[in-house]
């Protein structure tokens, strides 16, 4: 058995040999002015609320209706009770059919959607009910380069709240990895109301664990964007697009510490946060 | 001094203990970096305060509350190291030496509040009583994990250059 300072040693040493390879900036600065936007963003979605529910209280005072409707709003704000699941993905901007050099191996595809539910269920501790492996919609999967694997899934979940909450997440593997090997990557969007998540996502980040940016990859989720640029630098370039609202691709060692991805959205440009 | 130039520089002279800290905990150095940038984004909302007093343990404390509360926000599965691949470990102009596989993986069998206490205990050499302050637990607690977790890791260690001899 070592002994306890043999053990310390060995901390010190890889505790040492990762600092050396980390710098503060530019990320502390990024990480400063994203706090900044959250809170910029937090403090006018706080005001942006107050003006709406005096605009409705206003409103529905003035018709005399505030009583007779109540599950107006509600109805209006969830997906059609009548839609396929189907027809609500495609109207949400995501690709009817799976995309990605993935697309046609039906067997790995069905093995993911088995995958997602059953990690799902288990990363929830039960809270998240997924009926069965056809309320998983694999978006997108394929190969990046020689050294990823990936795929955008959405699927649909009863939780304690709400059933058939539609959810977004990203997974990554290593290059051919069994869809059992994939794993979750930058967290999970679901909606307050149901609907699909449509805000945009991005997520740079490396399939391994200790971060080996020369294997680093993007994947952008903006169903209602037209184009994706990354900057990094001096550099500019447009990123693969693998669906109408979905760009995946590899980064640069600059472009996954510093790079910056702006959306084209109705002809503007705008600038995406990352996860 | 003003106010940035004052943080920058505790920043520059903090940054690689704490991320050291951060990644003996969550095992995992782009989400340890995340950890600190967050601890130290919120460190500087408040710099105007904390500035004239000692903002050490203030950061600390954020850096070790974020290192353990990745999991549920960003709720990534870790990986074994039977399924992962060894990566390449680019360090830019140099090189520097082998990565301790043997002890990531013997510090990854501990669960992440054990790191933690092993961390704080062993690498920062603080006291039981500052450690179960900064964990929020009691000095009991602390002592029991900090034996068990320095006991695991030395037994997982053995284990693994007892095979790599065979």
């Amino acid at each position: 058995m070592k002994t306890e300072d043999e053990v310390v040693d060995r901390l010190q040493r890889l505790a040492g040999q990762v600092s050396e390879r980390s710098e503060p900036f530019p990320g502390v600065s990024t990480a400063i002015q994203r706090r900044r936007r959250r809170q910029i963003t937090r403090n006018s979605g706080i005001a942006l609320a107050g003006v709406v529910v005096a605009v409705v209280i206003g409103v529905e005072t003035l018709t005399g209706s505030a009583f007779e409707r109540p599950d107006q709003a509600t109805v209006m704000s969830t997906p059609s009770a009548t839609s396929t699941a189907q027809s609500v993905v495609e109207e949400a901007g995501y690709p009817g059919e799976t995309r990605g050099t993935l697309a046609q191996d039906k067997e790995w595809i069905a093995e993911l959607e088995r995958r997602v539910r059953s990690s799902e269920t288990e990363l929830s501790n039960g809270s998240l009910k997924i009926a069965s492996r056809h309320q998983v919609k694999v978006v997108a999967a394929g190969d990046l380069a020689d050294h990823t694997r990936y795929a955008v899934v959405l699927y649909q979940a009863d939780d304690r709240f709400r059933k058939n909450r539609w959810h977004r997440t990203f997974w990554l593997g290593q290059a051919d990895s069994a869809a059992e090997d994939m794993l979750r990557n930058g967290g999970d969007d679901r909606s307050r109301t149901g609907d699909l998540p449509v805000e945009p996502k991005v997520l740079i980040t490396t399939n391994d664990w200790i971060t080996d940016p020369s294997k680093a990859v993007v994947i952008v989720s903006a169903p209602q964007a037209e184009a994706a640029r990354i900057a990094s630098g001096g550099s500019d370039r447009p990123l693969a697009e693998i669906a109408p609202g979905l760009w995946v691709d590899t980064v640069t060692k600059d472009e996954y510490r510093t790079g910056e991805v702006t959306l084209t959205v109705d002809g503007a440009p705008v600038e995406v946060e990352r996860y | 001094m003003d106010d940035d130039a004052d943080f920058r520089q505790f920043v520059t002279a903090r940054w690689p203990a704490l991320v050291q800290s951060a990644y003996l905990i969550t095992v995992d150095l782009g989400i340890a970096e995340d950890c600190v940038q967050e601890a130290l984004a919120r460190v500087h909302s408040r710099w105007g305060r904390l500035r004239n007093d000692n903002p050490e343990p203030y950061v600390r404390k954020a850096v070790v509350n974020a290192a353990l509360s990745w999991r549920r926000k960003r709720r990534i599965r870790e990986v074994s190291l039977d399924s992962a691949v060894h990566p390449a470990v680019e360090l830019g102009s140099h090189q520097l030496g082998e990565i301790d596989y043997q002890l990531v993986a013997a510090l990854r069998s501990l669960p992440p509040t054990m790191r933690a206490v092993v961390v704080l205990r062993y690498l920062e050499d603080r006291s039981e009583a500052e450690t179960a302050q900064l964990l929020g637990c009691s000095t009991g607690a602390v002592k029991s994990a900090a034996s068990r977790g320095m006991a695991k890791l030395r037994t997982a260690l053995a284990a693994t250059t007892e095979g790599a001899h065979r």
